[in-house]
């Protein structure tokens, strides 16, 4: 039943949500002082996970969440005190809630081992708390998805079942948040269906929660109705007509009645959580239950998602990624089309014409601001995969025995979506990498004077139209001569070559230069730092070090903001237009002969500003031919890349600057060096987009240089 | 003991803002004077529904008084009774 995958996808995605809140009021909750509210924010979140489960019927997610839950309610209530011990065993439940998660929406098999190792102990802290853990009284609860989840058994919970009073039609109803958010009460709706006929209602609270963790925007009331009989489903989906994408709806035969209860009179329902109210003892409508064939269920759309205060937070939608991508990637063809008519335009000699030249920079500017607003509406903050670092660090500590804290900076800086979920990985092994690699064991960080803690910091900012993430430790810095042995013995470098310190540090990049011979229980497997190289410029990025012996090393990323479109300068060499991007570009200029100094073999320099620049001939570069006038008339462009390298591009031409659209080359044709993508112009030709740091990381014959591009190429 | 009068239009909108006076009176009994309600919604029903269960909780009673008709009618639109919102009521 596609709706049923439907709230099932969107079950999962409120997880998220949820699991990011544990785990953000966990790490809060490690803060001396911490608010009260957090431990309830916390449970609140355990508790939503485990009511939606339980609408799915994930029973290992539901036991699970379930022990973790009492144990949260037994630190909110203090009869638990909070400790380190108690925290490391909490972020532990917490992992493993994720993982559960995890396996429900893949459809794996739990671990099973690691799940009842974790439930032992959390027992343990229930019994020894003198509470017997009642077994559930739990229902299924709404989870706010601004519309219907599904009537799913309740997991063969000791739920007591209502009887409808009547053989006419059952209709059980759960109004979401969005329904009231609509202006529609459920009360108008259940005196429709009384117009029908005599119904009985009988409503059902089980799922309220106590004031403390209860939200308006998560309405758990539900309701039973038994229609009488002779009342159509068409009739009684007419009263829903108007709010059937927002409540949960179920309309089928009543069964036989076993019991029949009071005429009309409303039933006495459970009472709270906490009551010891027998379930037999009164006649309680169920949340609920089983969907039905003959349910009328609600058709999709888009829908508002939760909202974490009411009234304060500005109204959202959840909208497929594709939609999005689609869009994008209209709006790359509008560029490209904008760049064709601009083309024609100056073709047919109209391009002076002021009310022609207005039109088409309007049309520019609106492609780019349409294009902007498309970014930010993919852009996501890092925070997503930073809060994700905190249990690989957690995890890596535990494995190395090292203590180590980590320290997030600037989570609220935004990219693109796409790199979001591939940042993850190389996030995950450079985190790995500095605490296993980077940070000293514990005797000798306290030779060196340091804090026994060892400290990994992850920052993001934007830069320069660039996102620059870094990830530096406070250990012991790289080991130079250690790498460079390595190197050799592996035969990546040759035995003696010059290399510069920053050169050296570029090996650790090289494939193969991790060892299976050192495998540890984090890092060393053979997968080494160039996947992470590999993986960082498959997203247009950049990855560079910078180490200080005995203060730490920083792994620095520089990402673009968009995988789509790039602000290029559109430059000649020979016969081919080639773009660079904006972001590299200095400054440009037609230097004087004196500027210029000749060094070696033919190579050159360039005088500016008291700095001598290289001087790197693109045609040259790239084998094109060059054009008759030769170097004397041509432009220098001065390139400073993301790694504080510069140079002056000598290039035939410039002759324009706008925005392209990026076209993976390695898709469509093949990794070719020095170049990142490609475009198409205007005139429908293909231009390569020049990849300044590739060029000048290749210009140097020295070996340790051709080993760091090579390097670099992955 | 001082009641807490209820909003005479209680609907969506003043749910959130009397839950978080109700809130402010947890650890105490509490008397909820209905007397005022001329309007109430489903939500805010189930809000005092919730607060009944609260007060269950925390050991402490929460009772109704002088409840309108407005408020009566509401209540029994959605099923329930005054003992839903009440401590000592169902169990």
């Amino acid at each position: 039943m596609a709706d049923m995958d439907e709230f099932r996808d969107m079950f999962f995605v409120e997880c998220d949500e949820l699991l990011e809140v544990l785990a953000n009021g966990l790490r809060q909750m490690e803060q001396p002082g911490f608010d009260k509210e957090t431990v309830h924010a916390v449970f609140r979140a355990v508790h939503s996970v485990k009511g939606g489960a339980a609408a799915f019927g994930l029973t290992t997610l539901v036991t699970f969440a379930h022990r973790f839950e009492t144990v949260l309610d037994l630190v909110r209530s203090d009869k638990i005190e909070v400790t380190p011990l108690i925290m490391g065993l909490l972020h532990r439940c917490s992992d493993c809630l994720t993982d559960l998660v995890g396996t429900a929406r893949s459809g794996q098999d739990p671990d099973e081992v690691k799940v009842d190792g974790l439930m032992t102990e959390l027992d343990g802290l229930i019994d020894s708390d003198g509470e017997e853990d009642t077994a559930f009284e739990f229902t299924p609860i709404t989870l706010d998805f601004g519309a219907p989840l599904s009537f799913d058994a309740p997991l063969g919970l000791d739920m007591p079942t209502a009887e409808p009073a009547r053989a006419g039609l059952l209709v059980q109803m759960a109004p979401g948040f969005q329904l009231y958010r609509s202006g529609n009460d459920p009360m108008a709706l259940l005196a429709s269906l009384r117009k029908l006929g005599d119904c009985d209602v009988v409503m059902n609270d089980e799922s309220v929660a106590p004031l403390e963790d209860w939200s308006p925007e998560q309405p758990s009331l539900a309701w039973e109705i038994g229609m009488p009989e002779g009342i159509d489903e068409a009739a009684i989906m007419s009263v829903f007509e108007f709010v059937e994408d927002c409540c949960m709806l179920s309309i089928r035969p009543a069964p036989a009645p076993e019991i029949t209860p009071a005429e009309n009179e409303p039933e006495p329902e459970v009472a709270a959580q906490h009551d010891p109210a027998p379930a037999e003892a009164v006649q309680t409508p169920p949340p609920p239950t089983t969907p039905d064939e003959a349910s009328t269920a609600p058709a999709a759309g888009p829908r508002a998602a939760a909202q974490s205060d009411a009234g304060q937070a500005a109204p959202t939608i959840r909208v497929a990624l594709d939609r999005v991508d689609r869009l994008m990637n209209m709006i790359g063809e509008l560029v490209i089309k904008e760049a064709m008519l601009s083309q024609v335009i100056q073709t047919a000699g109209m391009h002076e014409q002021p009310d022609v030249i207005a039109g088409l920079d309007a049309i520019r500017q609106l492609a780019s601001d349409i294009q902007e607003s498309v970014m930010a509406i993919r852009a996501q903050p890092l925070k997503l995969v930073f809060q994700r670092m905190h249990r690989i660090l957690r995890e890596a500590a535990d494995a190395t025995g090292k203590p180590v804290r980590l320290i997030t900076i600037g989570e609220q800086t935004e990219v693109d979506k796409t790199m979001i979920e591939r940042l993850v990985e190389p996030l995950t092994h450079m985190i790995r990498n500095s605490v296993d690699h980077g940070l000293e064991d514990t005797v000798t960080r306290q030779r060196r004077g340091k804090p026994q803690e060892g400290t990994i910091t992850l920052s993001a900012a934007h830069r320069s139209g660039r996102v620059q993430i870094e990830v530096s430790d406070d250990g012991g810095g790289i080991n130079r001569a250690k790498v460079r042995q390595i190197a050799e013995d592996r035969g990546l470098v040759a035995p003696g070559a010059n290399l510069s310190p920053a050169e050296i540090d570029q090996l650790l990049f090289l494939p193969g230069f991790s060892s299976k011979d050192e495998v540890s229980a984090l890092s060393g497997r053979g997968v080494g730092l160039d996947v992470v190289r590999r993986e960082i410029m498959g997203l247009g990025g950049r990855v560079m070090i910078q180490s200080t012996e005995g203060e730490g090393t920083t792994f620095s990323i520089a990402l673009p903001l968009t995988l789509a479109v790039v602000e290029g300068m559109l430059i000649q060499l020979g016969d081919q237009t080639m773009v660079l991007p904006i972001t590299a570009v200095q400054e440009t200029l037609r230097p004087e002969s004196s500027m210029l100094h000749g060094v070696g073999h033919g190579s050159q320099l360039l005088s500016n500003r008291g700095e001598l620049i290289p001087i790197i001939d693109l045609c040259a570069s790239f084998g094109v031919t060059q054009p008759e006038g030769g170097p004397d008339s041509s432009v220098l462009i001065v390139v400073e890349t993301d790694s504080r390298k510069r140079a002056a591009f000598r290039v035939d031409a410039i002759f324009d600057q706008r925005q392209v659209v990026i076209k993976s080359l390695e898709q469509n044709y093949g990794r070719v060096p020095g170049v990142s993508a490609a475009t198409i112009l205007g005139d429908g030709k293909i231009a390569l987009i020049i990849d300044p740091e590739e060029i000048l990381l290749s210009m140097s014959n020295d070996q340790g240089r051709r080993m760091a591009a090579m390097a670099s190429n992955g | 003991m001082h009641a807490l009068p209820l909003p005479e239009t209680f609907d969506r909108k003043a749910v959130s803002a009397f839950a978080r006076t109700l809130l402010d009176h947890r650890g105490a009994d509490a008397v909820l004077d209905a007397s005022g309600v001329q309007r109430m919604g489903t939500l805010a029903v189930e809000m005092l529904i919730s607060a009944r269960k609260q007060w269950q909780t925390d050991g402490k009673t929460l009772s109704v008084r002088d409840a309108s008709e407005p408020f009566l009618t509401a209540i029994e639109a959605v099923g329930a009774s005054v003992d839903h919102i009440q401590t000592g009521g169902p169990a």
